[in-house]
């Protein structure tokens, strides 16, 4: 009994997790955080996705500040800034983090800062480096290895700047640190229109899977549910039935029963003593108040 | 000393508590297949997200269309149409209206799209609307419509059960409203 009240209340406090969960019609997909770089997209090189793994690292050890990269193909109705912030709030990033984000199919991007960062880069300045870098027209010409490579090359000059920590890039980005490079070549509309984009998305599978895993929760809740019948449990028959008995057993006839005892039989014995010879004798209309006598049987002298 | 029952007393209390135990088992029974069944509405992967994925793509679509047939007004029709399926409504079937007129205001734009110089020159624009197209016709024949719907179907079947049923409804346990 005990545990179906609390499956109740289980039960209830799932009905209200579910109907707050309606409200959160309107959300957009949202990556999960899968390192230093989350290229869903899979835009990035490989060669690039590893430097910035790697500067990654520096920069945290150096100057405290821990960077991600997501690249998304879609925002989903979102704005860049929108969605940058829900994501910096989903993956619990901190103080020291900044994330930046890239939607490829929508060209556009953002960065969201902690705290931390925000006192060693300034907005303002992270904007700079965005449209000033190179970044903005090589990520909006769908060059992501020239957009990223020149992004990081000019961070590192910004951080040198700003903190006085100076990191040693070496062999990282090494194609974009013979200054910043513009996407501005002569190709630029051609590659635009004519990109052979890579359009799949795990997150959207993802999706979908959680979506078929649902279906399925559903139906095996319901084979199990079918299997298992409906109605009480045969331990919960056991429990109301003893309950039952105890009552009778407090009853003044059962009482007297079971000071009377019994003599018959191990089940008599239990019968009696929870007070059940009481109803036996009193439908023979037999007198048990006298003497000892078995259940079920009338005293005799 | 200990009161002392009568036997009618403790048959009483016997029928109250089987009483309790009848409307409590069914009321709680009721709730927990209601709950399994809503958690396929509104759950996290349940039928209403699927239906604002289906805005998503739409909003996406909107993103893409831009590019090529910006200020068109069957993009900004379905731009209004998807900002309409993510506002929740209280009724199911108004959800499955809006849901029919993203499906037709998508297809508007889509087709436009197609017919568009500009679109017809970008093949990376081609192959987004061909993802775009594809994982909006995915969730709308996503399997969750379905066993939603049958699950429903089922509840509110047992729900009509004579005494256990009359008295969740009494109770308060209300049927399920079908997506259709």
């Amino acid at each position: 009994m005990k545990s179906t009240f609390w499956k109740a209340i289980a039960t209830v406090a799932l009905a209200l997790a579910l109907l707050f969960s309606a409200t959160a019609l309107g959300e957009a997909r949202y990556p999960t955080l899968g390192g230093t770089v989350t290229d869903d997209a899979n835009v990035l090189s490989q060669s690039v996705a590893a430097d910035i793994a790697a500067y990654a690292e520096k920069l945290e050890s150096s100057a405290d500040i821990k960077l991600h990269v997501a690249i998304v193909q879609f925002l989903d109705g979102e704005a860049a800034q929108t969605y940058a912030d829900t994501l910096f709030t989903r993956w619990e990033l901190g103080e020291n983090d900044l994330l930046l984000l890239g939607a490829a199919a929508e060209d556009t991007f953002a960065v969201a800062t902690g705290s931390g960062v925000k006192a060693k880069l300034s907005d303002a300045s992270l904007k700079n480096l965005l449209y000033g870098s190179g970044f903005s027209d090589a990520f909006k010409t769908q060059q992501y290895d020239q957009a990223f490579g020149s992004l990081f090359v000019a961070l590192n000059d910004l951080v040198a700047k700003q903190t006085g920590k100076t990191i040693a890039l070496d062999q990282l980005f090494q194609a974009y640190q013979s200054g910043t490079q513009s996407a501005s070549g002569q190709n630029t509309l051609q590659n635009t229109l004519n990109a052979v984009v890579d359009t799949s998305s795990q997150l959207w599978a993802n999706t979908i899977d959680s979506i078929s895993n649902s279906v399925q929760n559903y139906q095996d809740y319901h084979q199990q549910r079918d299997d298992s019948g409906s109605g009480l449990t045969p331990g919960g028959w056991i429990v109301l039935a003893v309950i039952v008995l105890i009552i009778f057993g407090q009853s003044a006839p059962g009482r007297r029963a079971r000071r009377s005892g019994c003599g018959c039989s191990p089940i008599g014995w239990v019968l009696g003593g929870l007070g059940l010879g009481a109803l036996w004798n009193r439908s023979r209309g037999e007198d048990y108040h006298r003497g000892p006598g078995g259940f079920g049987r009338p005293r005799r002298w | 000393m200990k009161p002392k029952l009568t036997i009618g007393l403790s048959i009483l209390i016997s029928l109250l508590l089987l009483a309790f135990g009848l409307v409590y088992g069914s009321v709680s029974g009721y709730a927990d297949e209601r709950a399994h069944v809503n958690a396929l509405l509104e759950g996290e992967s349940g039928l209403l997200t699927v239906i604002n994925y289906r805005a998503s793509d739409a909003l996406n679509l909107c993103v893409v269309a831009d590019r090529h047939i910006a200020g068109d007004t069957d993009v900004a029709s379905l731009r209004a149409a998807a900002k309409a399926l993510r506002e929740t409504e209280p009724s199911l079937a108004a959800e499955k209206v809006k849901d029919d007129a993203l499906t037709s205001a998508f297809g508007a734009v889509a087709a436009k799209l197609q017919a568009s110089q500009s679109f017809a020159q970008s093949a990376r624009d081609r192959q987004y609307l061909e993802m775009l197209s594809a994982d909006f016709a995915q969730y709308a024949q996503n399997a969750i419509y379905a066993t939603y719907n049958k699950a429903a179907t089922d509840y509110n079947q047992k729900l009509t059960v004579p005494v256990l049923g009359d008295l969740a409804r009494f109770f308060g346990v209300k049927p399920c409203e079908l997506f259709r």
